[in-house]
């Protein structure tokens, strides 16, 4: 097995990136905006722990990918409450549907 | 790593470990103190406001004693600007608290008073941050919470949707905030912010691709939260469907864990300006610079057409977030009045006048949970006299009128920019003074409808007084005219930043 | 060869809990046979059916819960691995602080347990 370096790390993770940014833009679904936010967030953390191995930059990457995947943990807890509570009151996850606020 | 280096982080920290262990104290015996389903005694937020407010005024003991002291090697620091930040928001956090009392539940008062005391925890812990690690874990400490004070107060339609828009984006720009810190992390190889802001300095564009990724990213995260101009379109619908007093905490707390994390990160005030024309300091500025125009001209603009006095408040301030962004970019100069430190100024002062027009919104309701249209006012000069000039302060102040804060304020971040000798800032400085004449009109206004137009009759019956609102504001109305007539402590302090 | 012979009385104790376990509860558990009890198991579903039915709003708290307590554990995985090896891994001096620090971050765990304990999330209305 040849090491590849770290280019393609880098590629992947900003397909990853382009991917969640486009699904967070195009879903109406407020499940399917968080999915998005959850690939950039594999993303960036695919970025980290490459940097952190290429770089020679010591473990400092990796401690923070396992921040960023807590994070992201906590944030889809609170997501799915708040979701849930959404749904009960409209009936649905669709985001256009909170339009009631507005000039 | 020793016993020895353990123990100074921890004890750079000390203010912030209380807030938390208030919070993990409030957890666990809130549900206790709840009776069979879930019912609380009536007066149950009492005594949780009475802890929150004890957990502050203790962090805030802890505060007073240490002294700041120069960089050193480690995840936390305690410098001038975190010394300042943390007085400034332990001070409007407590009114925050008073301001919230009586708008909570009895039900989910423990959990939202924890939430409050969190979310402060995890301002004063970005302000501390001397790493990109905490740094953002301390963005992360003020995003969760106020997710969950957007859902526990109000379950009503508006409420949700203003939460559920709020949630999605912060998701969205925290996103790309980690995104660019990664790749800030691997174009600079390292995670100490302060080695960060060397090579930002020193690095060229065209010697790193990667940055010239990072950094719209990085002010892409960021401006959300101080509201500038792309990023700002939730905040008149979120402030329309949230509580006041959470409209309040909106209005404030994400712009100073925003232009903290900014100032951290591009160092931008220090006195020593980017060496040459093409590193990515100076690249990041520009693009800071026509970010703050936009926000300016389209706060005010859009402000100026509102009948909702949540939506107007919004609006101005997204306007005051452009005025700010200013004070940032004008810190790279070498001479004259610090931007840095006049822009810190203009938080405390800010803080004052747009948590203080809230406050005064909330404790003189006629009916429901505060005066939310510009026709509610009316007539408001001869009803509610005491109201309605405690009101006229806060809008004096916003517009940057004297006897107030506000003009102060206004008039630090103009000399700043103005003699900075930061090419571009003198232009800045002509929009700055501009803006503040556009945003007078509006804020005027609302004065003449409170003193010149016939009140409303009024059907509802007089709600019971709302004393700690009634404090908030009083607190809120000394900050405001204090900061304009004894105003030396804090722009000791401002300065002490800079340095 | 030796080295292994704590794995072999892991392996040991293991399957001699699984024996013990089975064993008894066939022996000693009350059996009451029902026609739901009969079914195939499919996960709690009805297993003849539109499979694309709502799920019950329980299984979303029980979700939400697994989620944060089992990620929080990532944090006890770096410690594991550097705590108590010979070289390169947390200094001597340090062990013990490092285990006290894991403790309080078990404990705030602990905290949120209790919360929602208190708040009845495992009771399945």
């Amino acid at each position: 097995m040849s090491d590849v370096g770290l280019t393609p790390y880098l590629i992947v993770a900003a397909v990853l990136f382009v991917c969640g940014i486009v699904c967070m833009a195009t879903k109406r679904n407020a499940i399917g905006v968080l999915m998005g936010v959850e690939l950039v967030l594999n993303g960036a953390n695919l970025n980290l722990i490459a940097f952190s191995r290429y770089g020679q930059l010591g473990f400092d990457g990796q401690a923070i990918a396992m921040f960023v995947i807590v994070l992201a943990a906590a944030e889809a807890a609170v997501a799915l409450a708040i979701v849930l509570n959404f749904y009960n009151n409209h009936l649905t996850v669709d985001v256009d549907q909170a339009r009631q606020l507005n000039s | 790593m020793s016993h020895e280096s353990i123990r100074t982080a921890v004890q750079l920290i000390l203010p912030e470990c209380i807030l938390i262990g208030t919070v993990c104290v409030m957890f666990l015996t809130g549900p206790f103190l709840l009776g069979r389903n879930g019912q609380a005694s009536p007066g149950l937020r009492h005594r949780w406001g009475a802890l929150a407010l004890l957990a502050i005024g203790a962090a805030a003991w802890q505060w007073w004693h240490t002294t700041p002291v120069a960089a050193i090697d480690g995840p936390f620091l305690s410098d001038g600007l975190s010394f300042t930040i943390r007085g400034i928001v332990l001070a409007l956090g407590a009114v925050l608290v008073l301001a919230a009392w009586n708008q909570l539940d009895d039900r989910t008062s423990a959990e939202c008073n924890a939430c409050l005391l969190a979310l402060l925890a995890g301002v004063n812990l970005t302000a501390a941050a001397n790493d990109i690690i905490t740094l953002f874990l301390g963005l992360e400490l003020v995003s969760i919470p106020t997710y969950l004070l957007l859902y526990l107060p109000t379950r009503s339609r508006p409420a949700q949707e203003a939460t559920i828009k709020y949630f999605l984006l912060s998701l969205f720009s925290s996103a790309m905030l980690v995104y660019g810190l990664a790749l800030l992390y691997g174009a600079t190889g390292t995670t100490m912010l302060p080695e960060i802001v060397e090579l930002l300095k020193a690095t060229s564009l065209t010697e790193s691709p990667l940055l010239l990724i990072a950094a719209p990213l990085i002010a892409a995260g960021l401006g959300f939260r101080i509201t500038a101009v792309p990023f700002h379109f939730y905040a008149p619908d979120v402030f329309q469907g949230v509580p006041a007093f959470m409209a309040a905490l909106l209005s404030f707390i994400p712009k100073v864990v925003g232009f903290t994390a900014l100032w951290r990160l591009t160092a931008l005030t220090s006195r020593a300006a980017a060496e040459s024309a093409d590193a990515v300091s100076t690249y990041m500025a520009s693009v800071l610079a026509v970010l703050a125009v936009l926000t300016m001209f389209i706060g005010n603009l859009m402000a100026l057409r509102q009948s909702n006095l949540h939506r107007l408040l919004a609006y101005s301030s997204v306007a005051h977030g452009g005025y700010m962004l200013v004070g940032l970019l004008a810190g790279g100069g070498s001479s004259g009045v610090p931007g840095g430190a006049a822009l810190l100024f203009y938080l405390a002062a800010y803080g004052f006048m747009t948590i203080g027009a809230f406050c005064i919104l909330l404790a003189a309701r006629r009916s429901g949970d505060s005066i939310r249209t510009i026709d509610e006012l009316a007539g408001l000069g001869s009803s509610q006299p005491l109201a309605a000039l405690v009101l006229s302060v806060f809008l004096f102040s916003l517009a940057g009128l004297p006897p107030t804060a506000g003009f102060l304020g206004k008039f630090n971040l103009f000399l700043a920019a103005w003699s900075s000798g930061v090419s571009g800032t003198r232009w800045l400085a002509v929009i700055l003074a501009m803006n503040a004449a556009i945003s007078a009109w509006y804020y005027l206004r609302l004065i003449g409808v409170m003193y010149l137009q016939s009140p409303q009759p009024s059907t509802a019956d007089a709600p019971t007084r709302n004393l700690p609102a009634w404090i908030a504001t009083a607190v809120c109305v000394a900050g405001t005219l204090g900061l304009f007539l004894v105003p030396q402590a804090v722009w000791d302090a401002a300065l002490l930043a800079t340095q | 060869m030796s080295s292994f012979a704590p794995i072999l009385v892991y392996i040991l104790v293991l399957l001699g809990f699984v024996a013990t376990n089975l064993i008894l509860t066939h022996v000693i558990g009350p059996r009451r046979k029902t026609a739901v009890k009969d079914m195939p198991y499919e996960s709690g579903m009805d297993p003849v059916g539109d499979a694309r039915q709502p799920f019950d709003v329980k299984f979303y708290l029980v979700a939400i819960l697994f989620l944060v307590f089992d990620v929080e554990l990532l944090f006890l995985y770096p410690w594991a691995t550097a705590a108590y090896v010979d070289s390169g891994g947390v200094p001597a001096e340090l062990k013990n602080l490092m285990f006290a620090v894991m403790l309080v971050f078990m404990g705030t765990l602990a905290i949120a347990y209790i919360y929602a304990w208190k708040h009845g999330v495992f009771k399945w209305r």
